[in-house]
């Protein structure tokens, strides 16, 4: 079995700009602030999973929670004869913001880009798996890169 | 869902009824495990307290399944507890279900029966909660079978951080906290459990709890026979990274799980949800269109003697101060709590309670009328029957005997069997459920006590006890009541003919006379 499961949080993407003088204006002193940000949603990425060139996921990988601004969970298996198997996952973001941050980013929102998973995450590699044997690709957040886990157990 | 529930509960009846009789032969009527389902399994849970207590000792959180293979290691001692363990929780299901069946097929869980009923689904669900995670707690491929597809139907509900079911997916070991967790929920709530069965009993007065002594010790006696000759095998330790091939379920616990896995999330949880509802509507549905009307108490009768609010197996009567001026207390039937059973109206000698139109003194009407059409003679026996859950059935003739048909056998007057000997009978012979089946609780003791034993109303010392017969004879004991008949219309025809009184009162004295009351 073919098992794909991680935890992998996208980039939260807040629109912020200036207020204009008439809307600082309207606010009373204490609450002005110089940028005004919308509450922010995951980056769009799109999963793509295949097994053996048959595609078990080609679509938008949504954040999770109310608001889709929670980390993308991920879990499918699929069942494969013993022997190897070309196993393809990528997960890239779609949208066309700059990775190294936009110029007057603030310091929240570069502590947020630099958690998230790198633009592309990608692993294609052939798995040996035996029989009742399970293969898991999963995220793994200190490389930051898809890796595939088997049993370390003899 | 009312018009196809009550053929079911009809046709569960007819199945139940040459099952009780079958095992009424073996065990008796006392010890029948099948009249005694709700308390084996409250006796099943205390014996799970203890063995699971024994199995705690021993239980690692760190290591689960190398725990309990350790604990199944023990020859002496840990291998034969964990399969009582085991065994007994199983059985607890089947009693409990077996319950519950019964319950629903003499249509005992509308009206004052509700809280009884919903108490006893939360006590089933309970059961099975605990089940659930005591097989977890090993860790072996059904346990994480068990919490794989649990976790699948929790995650459905939006309140968790992140899903479960990532936890067993081999990403990271399982963490401790799980199986604390686990083991927590495993023993808190079978203690909590207590609190329900007091509610599940609240409402019946002398409940009992535990099985006659024979029976509860049989059934431990068997649990360990059982264990010793079936031990409990150790199934393989759970992996991520390894299927498991053939997982052996215990399908008392696990009946949903081939479903579960084979299923969409969310059918499971609708089958969940359908499965948890419906019994809970049950007494809607079983609740009759007119439901009989509760016992009323006629002041002007009572003495206040208590015999009723000691008698009624429902506390539903309580004494009051008396409002016709008189001095001291009067019955008063609080009728939310009354399920209308009659027996009150067997308790009381100057007939001042009971339902209306099934008091002492409506059941001698009804009696005196049933004696003018059929004047039975000194050879002739005339049955009262519980038309409930006793082997004869409705009012009329059965086997030649006229019969008279009450709503419990405890619900009859003793003056009413006086009444039918005094008017010329040979006898007269109560067919009355199983003690311990009886579908108002009581109603056979309390007549036992009352022509036997001098417990209030009693039979009068006047009434030849030769020609009184009780029958204990459930719906599948025809034959058995046919016989005590056969038997009975025998001695009675070698007695000597009883004098027949044309006109015979037998009313019991009272502060009113009975002129008056009309």
């Amino acid at each position: 079995m073919v098992r794909f499961s991680w935890r992998a949080r996208g980039e939260v993407v807040t629109r912020c700009r200036r207020p204009t003088a008439e809307e600082l204006a309207g606010t009373p002193a204490h609450m002005r602030q110089e940028t005004i940000c919308e509450e922010g949603v995951v980056a769009p990425y799109h999963l793509r999973l295949s097994v053996n060139g048959r595609i078990l996921a080609d679509s938008t990988a949504p954040g999770s929670g109310g608001r889709g601004d929670r980390s993308m969970y991920l879990f499918r298996e699929t069942r494969v004869t013993p022997g190897t198997h070309r196993v393809i996952a990528e997960l890239v973001r779609t949208d066309a913001a700059d990775e190294a941050g936009a110029a007057g980013e603030t310091a929240s929102a570069r502590n947020r880009r630099q958690r998230a998973i790198p633009r592309r995450l990608s692993v294609d590699t052939t798995v040996a798996i035996g029989e009742r044997e399970v293969v898991l690709v999963t995220y793994d957040a200190e490389r930051r890169r898809l890796t595939v886990v088997a049993d370390q157990r003899p | 869902l009312a018009p196809v529930l009550t053929p079911i509960a009809a046709g569960l009846r007819r199945l139940l009824a040459p099952l009780d009789a079958g095992v009424n032969r073996l065990y008796g009527s006392r010890h029948n495990p099948l009249y005694q389902s709700g308390t084996i399994a409250a006796a099943l849970m205390v014996l799970l307290l203890v063995t699971g207590l024994y199995l705690l000792l021993f239980y690692r959180i760190g290591a689960p399944w190398a725990s309990v293979a350790r604990i199944t290691d023990q020859v002496w001692a840990g291998r034969w507890i964990r399969g009582v363990h085991r065994y007994a929780a199983d059985l607890a299901v089947v009693a409990t279900l077996f319950h519950a069946l019964r319950m629903f097929a003499q249509r005992r869980s509308w009206g004052r029966r509700v809280l009884p009923w919903v108490s006893g689904l939360v006590l089933f669900g309970i059961v099975l909660v605990s089940g659930w995670t005591g097989y977890v707690l090993v860790w072996d491929t059904f346990g994480r079978e068990l919490a794989v597809e649990g976790a699948r139907i929790f995650d459905l509900v939006p309140i968790f951080s992140e899903p479960i079911g990532r936890a067993f997916v081999g990403e990271r070991p399982i963490p401790g906290a799980f199986f604390f967790l686990n083991l927590f929920a495993h023993i808190a709530i079978p203690l909590g459990m207590g609190v329900v069965i007091w509610l599940h009993v609240s409402r019946v007065a002398r409940p009992i709890l535990l099985p006659p002594k024979p029976l509860l010790w049989g059934t431990i006696a068997g649990l360990v026979a059982l264990a010793l000759v079936w031990p409990v095998p150790m199934i393989p330790e759970a992996s991520a990274f390894r299927l498991p091939g053939t997982v052996p379920l215990d399908l008392f616990y696990a009946f949903w799980l081939p479903l579960a896995a084979a299923w969409p999330a969310t059918w499971s949880a609708a089958a969940l949800l359908g499965l948890t509802i419906l019994p809970l509507l049950v007494p809607r549905w079983t609740r009759p269109a007119q439901a009989p009307p509760p016992s009323v108490v006629d002041e002007r009768t009572c003495t206040g003697c208590t015999q009723c609010v000691q008698d009624c197996p429902w506390e539903a009567i309580a004494m009051v101060p008396r409002s016709d001026g008189r001095e001291g207390l009067v019955g008063k039937v609080d009728p939310s709590r009354c399920v209308s059973c009659g027996i009150c109206a067997g308790s009381c000698a100057p007939m001042g309670v009971g339902p209306p139109g099934r008091t002492g003194r409506d059941q001698l009407e009804t009696v005196r009328r049933l004696l003018t059409a059929q004047r039975p003679g000194p050879a002739d026996v005339v049955v009262v029957a519980c038309n409930l859950g006793s082997a004869v059935g409705a009012d009329g003739r059965w086997m030649g005997s006229p019969v008279h048909s009450v709503s419990c056998g405890g619900s009859v007057h003793t003056s009413v069997l006086e009444l039918i000997l005094r008017s010329g009978a040979g006898g007269v012979l109560v067919v009355a459920c199983p003690p311990r089946d009886c579908w108002n609780r009581e109603g056979p003791k309390w007549l036992e006590q009352r022509v036997h034993h001098g417990r209030e109303a009693e039979l009068y010392e006047r009434v030849d006890r030769r020609r009184v017969r009780i029958a204990y004879a459930s719906q599948g004991e025809t034959r058995e009541a046919l016989v005590v008949l056969r038997e009975f219309r025998t001695a009675v025809t070698a007695l000597q003919p009883p004098p027949a009184e044309s006109a015979p009162d037998v009313e019991r004295e009272c502060d009113v006379p009975a002129g008056e009351l009309a």
